[in-house]
């Protein structure tokens, strides 16, 4: 009979799987992160980003096909994207959609979904409801955050960097945000040009490919163990429970649209499984409803418990809570209305 | 300790102690269990490349390490340099030890694989569609395709059926025309014989391939009262039945800690002596498949032989 209890050796085989499967991609999204700040002047950034605050969000949401991101390589990246201009609300969105809407993932999802119940449930339907709920809510987060202020949900460290005399400079001049956006503002308030600054910075960041390599490494270096400090508290955590928990416990859950789909909801949240491969734990759970599955399959990638670590280093506390009581209400209610209506919610 | 240690050292280190860690789990074969064959290499590659991180953080020059934007940042150690000034060192040290003691700790502690409690509290995959095809030996089945001949190297070709002739039209009075012998007979291939020979010639299955079995029509009949050898892990009845057990193994889709126990139903020989729990045992014996109310087949093992046996390169199914 399964028992609550906890198993020092489980645990650690849990957490040392957790983090060898997490390792290569942190250091993979670490070292780009150093190759963007070594490589890609800032300007640029703004440069190919269209001016519009709702096309440049709406686009940042497709990014994760051409630059594709898991959940926890994304962190880094995006905060060295910030600090070199990236308007904060296309970064969200990046951050959100990237572990779901990239073909990595969009193709396991559609693997894992296939050949159960075709009657009741097509895999290209559960991928289409997957992409499209989470393209929704990352485009949806980043055009609410686009109409906040930066200070307001950036961590001090992230707005320290922007705000700083050098980094001050470079962002104000080579990102143009929309004009109407609150974070051209908040940009605008910083003082005026300072082109001696900004040469002075570039011919410090730029001496040579030997150098910018050895800047990329020291970058990603640190971003890398920024982020490993995080998802060893975060993976500890999860496998505690990972491995503490029986399933059956959650059986009970099944049965009713509300309780399923936030039973999920917090099984995504406690697990924090890799996007690429939470299809297939998700297809087990075979009493579960459709519409519990998707809420699972939605919220994991966007917030889980290594996540919440994680988003530290870019967010503030309270914006961090703020995320994910959003999440889980927009998600949880989505799939709750979804499940009322949609015949192949039938387990 | 001066500011070069901090800034620079002491994050080198971390990276070279993840960095052997990771290198010693892939050399040694301990990795095996705790990710797929893709992840493993993955692993090799991050471990092979921390140390060339850590060196480059070592040689870049501390205006490139820290700029004095980031002198307020908090972190672990992306601005080791800035706690050095500010008198954070001991925030360092914990960020130090709290990167290396618990994998070095969890590294110690393990036993490389699950135990029971944690086996029984994830519960046995029970649908064969929850898993990839591809974590079983038994080739694959394309109804719609003709038979193919086995590859050269004897592997499963994925093919084994020719697709069944339409049944012939009604005769003009209504009565159904009789299936006349002008179409070609069906030419069924057993997929088991693309299998693997045992030493006494049984076919060596996997856990999961009588799952897979189960749910296919033709494949349910190329098992059924055919002499098979599999290995798993002994799992005694719940019931405390002593001529029933179950045969475990777990099934991981990327890591470990995703893992789930799929578990073949067992009649054992007779009375059972000598082996523990969650040991390693081979079986040889028949395969059978037991109909249920509901038209769905459950897959059982009539064993003829069991015995302890060593663990198998790759505990996980994959």
């Amino acid at each position: 009979m399964p028992r609550f209890e906890l198993h020092p050796q489980d645990i650690a085989f849990s957490f040392l799987a957790l983090l060898f499967e997490a390792i290569p991609f942190l250091l993979f999204g670490s070292l780009i992160s150093g190759l963007i700040e070594a490589f890609v002047p800032a300007r640029w950034i703004t440069r190919v980003l269209p001016k519009q605050v709702f096309v440049a969000t709406v686009l940042s949401a497709f990014l994760g096909l051409i630059f594709p991101m898991c959940e926890c390589g994304v962190v880094p990246v995006i905060r060295r994207l910030i600090k070199k201009g990236l308007p904060v609300s296309s970064a969200v969105t990046y951050m959100l959609s990237a572990p779901v809407i990239n073909p990595v993932v969009m193709f396991s999802t559609y693997i894992a979904f296939t050949g159960r119940n075709p009657e009741l449930l097509l895999p290209e339907q559960m991928l289409g409801f997957r992409v499209g709920l989470t393209l929704l809510i990352a485009i949806g987060v980043g055009l609410f955050v686009s109409r906040l202020r930066p200070e307001q949900f950036l961590a001090e460290g992230v707005l320290a960097t922007l705000a700083g005399p050098k980094r001050r400079t470079l962002t104000r001049l080579s990102s143009q945000p929309a004009a109407d956006a609150p974070e051209a503002d908040f940009l605008a308030a910083e003082p005026t040009n300072q082109p001696e600054a900004l040469a002075e910075l570039e011919r410090e960041l730029e001496p040579g490919i030997l150098g910018k390599l050895r800047v990329a490494l020291a970058r990603g270096a640190a971003d890398f163990l920024d982020v490993a400090l995080y998802l060893v508290i975060g993976g500890l955590l999860t496998s505690i429970f990972n491995t503490s928990v029986p399933r059956e416990a959650l059986e009970p859950f099944a049965a009713n649209p509300w309780t399923s789909t936030f039973g999920m909801m917090g099984l995504a949240f406690a697990l924090a499984l890799c996007s690429t491969s939470d299809a297939f734990v998700a297809a087990t759970f075979t009493t579960f409803p459709f519409s519990a599955k998707l809420a699972f399959l939605t919220l994991g990638p966007m917030l889980d418990v290594k996540l919440i670590f994680l988003y530290r280093l870019v967010f503030r506390p309270r914006f961090i809570a703020g995320l994910a009581l959003a999440l889980v209400l927009i998600i949880g209610l989505v799939c709750v209305r979804l499940s009322a209506f949609l015949p192949l919610t039938i387990p | 300790m001066n500011h070069r240690f901090f800034a620079r050292v002491l994050p080198a280190l971390t990276l070279c102690a993840w960095s052997a860690l990771l290198l010693y789990f892939y050399f040694s074969g301990r990795i095996n269990p705790y990710v797929t064959a893709s992840f493993r290499l993955y692993c090799l590659a991050a471990g092979l490349l921390l140390p060339v991180v850590a060196l480059g953080l070592v040689l870049a020059s501390r205006g490139v390490v820290v700029t004095p934007e980031e002198e307020c940042e908090p972190s672990s150690f992306g601005n080791a340099a800035s706690r050095a000034n500010a008198g954070l060192r001991g925030a360092q040290w914990l960020a130090f030890l709290i990167l290396t003691i618990p994998i070095y700790a969890a590294a110690a502690v393990t036993k490389d694989s699950f135990s029971v409690l944690t086996i029984m509290n994830r519960g046995f995959v029970e649908d064969a569609s929850a898993i990839p095809r591809s974590a079983g030996t038994l080739p694959a089945r394309a109804a719609t395709k003709p038979a193919a001949a086995p590859s050269a190297a004897g592997q499963p070709t994925g093919t084994a059926q020719r697709p069944m002739p339409e049944p012939p039209l009604p005769t003009a009075d209504g009565k159904p025309a009789e299936a006349d012998g002008g179409l070609p007979p069906t030419e069924r291939v057993d997929g088991t014989q693309f299998m693997r020979r045992g030493a006494d010639g049984s076919i060596a299955a996997e856990v999961v391939d009588f799952l897979f079995a189960a749910v296919d029509d033709g494949n349910r009949k190329d098992f059924e009262g055919k002499k098979f050898e599999v290995v798993g892990q002994f799992l005694p009845d719940k019931g405390g039945s002593k001529l029933k057990f179950q045969l475990v193994r777990m099934f991981m889709f990327c890591c470990a800690s995703d893992a789930r126990p799929v578990a073949l139903a067992v009649d054992a020989p007779g009375t059972l002596e000598g082996i523990s729990e969650m040991g390693w045992v081979k079986l040889t014996g028949v395969a059978k498949f037991r109909a249920e109310a509901d038209g769905r087949f459950t897959p059982y093992f009539q064993a003829e032989r069991v015995t302890p046996t060593e663990p198998p390169a790759e505990t996980m199914l994959y």
